[in-house]
């Protein structure tokens, strides 16, 4: 129980706006998280999907089992969670995509695999610099869409755990959504054509 | 973005999207009177948001999730490996852990397979293991995996094979019915394959689909050659690749024998004709999508293969040419089948021509 005071301080720390304690949160949970998630995982039914908030409500307990944290709500532990993801994914993505290579690979060469494709690697990276800009013009949206996308959580769910309407946070997923949509996409066009000035039609 | 644009553009946005399609124009025009960038902004917007689905509309919770679980055997928490970078986990099976690494000096992309445990004691086939690798590593050929090699890191043993990116036969053949031209063009590419190998005397003895790779670019590759087999014990008679093993749950170790040579079954000596019979067996399975031999038990489908004929009715009555090729891929003697992948591959060319 010596780190209690420690993480509920921590993650207070961090929901008031300090980064750095963040670094010091995220390993703990990426870890609780990790176990959790790998022993879903190598249960006997494969094909079990692990829902987000079965993970993260087993992982909550278990930390407050830990380190009685006494998190007031559950809310700043389903966006650490959409942060883990998100920091877990661009991990594999860049690991990726900073291979010069070749060639684009779509599909992964073996069987039952999960890793990421050359496609959703350069869309997660063009959307975690997307969203890092949205995050400057609107921090409400761009939490919004890391909850969802990186957290798996529902609109209703989102709506639940920030105190908002359903449709409000419809409303702003739908602006978000198309904003990254055009965002990713100009990027990519640019990428096709970077002498734009020379092409005739 | 100018003071204020942005809540000008999500104003406007929300107006104009609940707006009928024709009106939103007109809408946008008196609203923003004029002011160019913002119309630009909205309207695109809303062009995007119409579109309906872009790839948000996916989370990628779940991908993260196997991504978070998956380090089998803990290898990850310190990527360097031998002189490779392990990058991430590309699959598990019954001979273990298989990664995608980077070579450290020269970025190029490896598969490595991480061996094991069990193999490390077993000096006799870490021998056979080093002797087949050696020699498969000298062959290079479009049409299989090239191995890298083979060695020892972190006290496990290690294959390290080229990279191919692609999707694996079998998985094709869950999704898509294989049409009879890409049959050919698959079959001959592995012929090919099997052709460069077996004139260096590597047999694979485990072709299946699940050891055939398609590229992108329609490139068909042979994994795993000469060491799919070698998993299992000196004995050839249990001589059963693990690869697509499963443990069930009393424990029991499956492997597969569909592809299985009649030889491969009684446990003789095998030369590159086992090979082409697997070969035959998964030419049948793309025309017919079926297996030509089946069985309820790994028992009655040996039975099977050393008993009963293929049905070749109705799917080959509009194709005898590539029926007499089967049939003679899958001739029980190896003295009747295609005596080498060369015969085969002059064959195919006849059909495809």
């Amino acid at each position: 129980m010596k780190n209690s005071l420690n993480i509920t301080e921590l993650l207070r720390a961090w929901s008031d706006g300090d980064d750095a304690s963040l670094e010091v949160l995220l390993p703990l949970v990426e870890q609780e998280l990790r176990r959790i998630a790998h022993s879903y995982m190598s249960n006997e039914n494969l094909n079990h999907t692990l829902q987000t908030t079965a993970l993260v409500n087993e992982a909550f307990i278990e930390l407050n089992k830990q380190h009685s944290v006494n998190w007031q709500n559950r809310k700043h532990f389903y966006a650490l969670t959409a942060q883990i993801m998100r920091r877990i994914l661009l991990k594999y993505a860049r690991d990726r995509s900073c291979i010069k290579r070749g060639g684009n690979f779509q599909h992964i060469s073996l069987e039952d695999v999960c890793v990421l494709t050359q496609q959703k690697s350069e869309e997660l990276i063009a959307l975690d610099e997307a969203l890092t800009r949205l995050s400057k013009i609107d921090p409400m949206k761009s939490s919004i869409v890391e909850l969802r996308y990186f957290g798996g959580l529902t609109i209703d769910e989102i709506g639940s755990i920030s105190g908002y309407a359903s449709v409000t946070v419809a409303v702003h997923w739908r602006l978000a959504k198309a904003w990254l949509g055009r965002e990713i996409q100009g990027k990519n066009k640019r990428k096709v054509f970077p002498e734009n000035n020379y092409i005739s039609v | 973005m100018r003071e204020g644009l942005w809540e000008n553009i999500e104003t406007l946005f929300n107006q104009a999207v609940n707006l009928p399609p024709e009106q939103r124009f007109a809408f946008l025009a008196s609203a923003c009177r004029g002011d160019e960038e913002l119309i630009r902004e909205v309207s695109s917007l809303i062009d995007e948001s119409e579109n309906g689905e872009n790839f948000l509309s996916e989370p990628v919770f779940e991908l993260g999730t196997k991504l978070l679980a998956f380090d089998p055997i803990g290898l990850l928490k310190e990527p360097d490996y031998a002189s490779y970078r392990l990058l991430g986990v590309l699959g598990r099976g019954g001979t273990g852990v298989v990664f995608l690494a980077e070579e450290k000096n020269s970025e190029r992309l490896a598969a490595i397979k991480i061996l094991p445990l069990s193999l490390a004691e077993d000096d006799e086939r870490i021998m056979r293991f080093q002797r087949e690798a050696q020699a498969a590593s000298s062959i290079k050929h479009p049409n299989f995996a090239q191995l890298y090699e083979f060695g020892k890191a972190k006290d496990r043993f290690f294959i390290a094979m080229e990279y191919v990116a692609g999707t694996t036969l079998r998985r094709l053949l869950k999704t898509d019915k294989c049409d009879v031209s890409k049959a050919l063009q698959i079959t001959a590419q592995i012929a090919e394959g099997l052709h460069a190998a077996h004139r260096t005397e590597i047999i694979h003895r485990d072709i299946k689909p699940e050891n055939i790779i398609l590229t992108d670019e329609g490139i068909v590759k042979i994994l795993d050659f000469g060491l799919a087999k070698m998993f299992d014990s000196a004995d050839t008679k249990k001589e059963v690749s693990f690869d697509d093993a499963f443990e069930t749950s009393s424990g029991l170790i499956i492997g597969t024998v569909n592809y299985m040579s009649p030889e491969q079954v009684r446990g003789q000596l095998l030369d590159g004709r086992t090979d082409l019979w697997s070969l035959g067996v998964i030419f049948y399975e793309m025309i017919v999508g079926e297996r030509p031999f089946t069985g309820e038990t790994a028992s009655d489908m040996q039975a099977s293969i050393l008993l009963s004929e293929p049905d070749y009715t109705p799917h080959f009555n509009d194709k005898p040419e590539i029926k007499k090729i089967i049939t003679k891929l899958l001739a029980k003697k190896v003295v009747d089948r295609y005596q080498n992948a060369a015969d085969l591959m002059k064959d195919l060319t006849a059909i495809r021509h």
